[in-house]
């Protein structure tokens, strides 16, 4: 697979791309802004920005979907809710899943940060959005929300192989195996 | 002129555990590369890139990493006891669980650095940058932040004996 990390201007948050290797079919997770970096990745390895996933509907992490669809066309757009950011989306839940090349990628719901927050589950690999952090979990409103969010990280992240990578919507990346061990807000 | 490029690429796979132990590897280029539990002790690494590498859980005591560029690296895990950090970057870099006791972060930048739970007893911050660096319930006991700049989160990190 082929990753990529772009730490946007706004608000610090992350997008990233990921990719088929054979296929070179692209997801774009996030989309807090339309990185003017994203477009010169793809062409330099032969990408094509195929799906787009929001994790969540937050300001840092869709205000760039209009301009990312408008620029790059891709055939679906994914988020829990069927619209962000004045955009239609198809709507994906708890155990929906969808192709990228030749893997695929299962759907958690991680809500708390928001309430329609969603991770992506690749062989390997996971896109939480502000759902998880490195050492940190997403802020949320109200201990019943924080209470939803930890329970839903235990429950559908933590129960991931030790080395799957976490790559997550503000910070570094981590490993489920770090976090579970280490993360302040579990032990 | 180059396109800009984005702050951490990976392609493909790598072997963990690699053993780069007492090598000369300044100046070397190791961004985005997956070295979980890679062996870099004692190895100097001098000014090397090691940006949005994952280093998790990798043995890094006594290695020298001063002048590099470990931001958005995940350190988390790792052992890094005795380690040199002088003016280095560690900027968005996670921490979480590591080791560190003694390691010398002189001069570093460690703006918006996890190091949340971790053993830094003993450690040296002296002039370093911290500006929103999380150290939620690291151990602190003995370290020398005499001349750091900027506000952290020092929340529930045990103190004794630091010096500011």
């Amino acid at each position: 697979m082929i990753f990529a990390h772009f730490l946007l201007e706004v608000n610090e948050a992350n997008a990233f791309v990921y990719a088929c290797e054979s296929t070179r079919e692209a997801l774009l997770v996030d989309a807090g802004a339309c990185d003017p970096r994203i477009a010169p990745f793809l062409e330099a390895h032969g990408l094509r920005l195929r799906t787009v996933l929001i994790t969540h509907d937050h300001w840092d992490h869709v205000d760039g979907l209009p301009e990312v669809i408008d620029r790059f066309q891709p055939e679906e757009v994914y988020s829990f809710k069927g619209a962000v950011a004045g955009c239609s989306t198809r709507v994906l839940q708890q155990g929906d899943a969808f192709t990228l090349g030749e893997t695929s990628a299962r759907i958690v719901h991680t809500p708390g940060h928001t309430p329609d927050g969603i991770t992506a589950i690749f062989p390997g690999v996971a896109f939480s959005g502000d759902a998880l952090f490195s050492g940190s979990v997403g802020g949320t409103a109200t201990d019943a929300d924080k209470q939803r969010q930890l329970d839903a990280i235990r429950e559908h992240i933590f129960s991931l192989p030790d080395d799957t990578e976490v790559h997550v919507g503000h910070g570094p990346s981590s490993t489920v195996g770090i976090e579970k061990r280490y993360n302040p807000f579990f032990v | 002129m180059s396109a800009p490029e984005p702050d951490v690429v990976r392609i493909g796979s790598e072997p963990a555990e690699q053993d780069f132990s007492g090598q000369n590897l300044d100046g070397a280029d190791f961004s985005g590369r997956r070295l979980s539990r890679a062996d870099f002790s004692g190895a100097s690494l001098r000014g090397a890139n090691l940006q949005g590498a994952m280093l998790d859980g990798a043995k890094l005591r006594l290695a020298d990493f001063s002048g590099a560029n470990l931001g958005l690296a995940c350190l988390s895990g790792a052992d890094f006891s005795g380690a040199k950090f002088c003016e280095a970057t560690l900027e968005r870099t996670g921490m979480v669980g590591s080791t560190g006791r003694d390691a010398d972060f002189s001069g570093a930048a460690l703006y918006y650095a996890r190091p949340g739970n971790a053993d830094l007893t003993g450690a040296v911050f002296r002039g370093a940058r911290i500006q929103r660096a999380i150290f939620r319930r690291a151990n602190l006991s003995h370290t020398d932040f005499r001349g750091a700049e900027g506000q952290a989160n020092f929340d529930g990190a045990t103190t004794d004996g630091m010096k500011q």
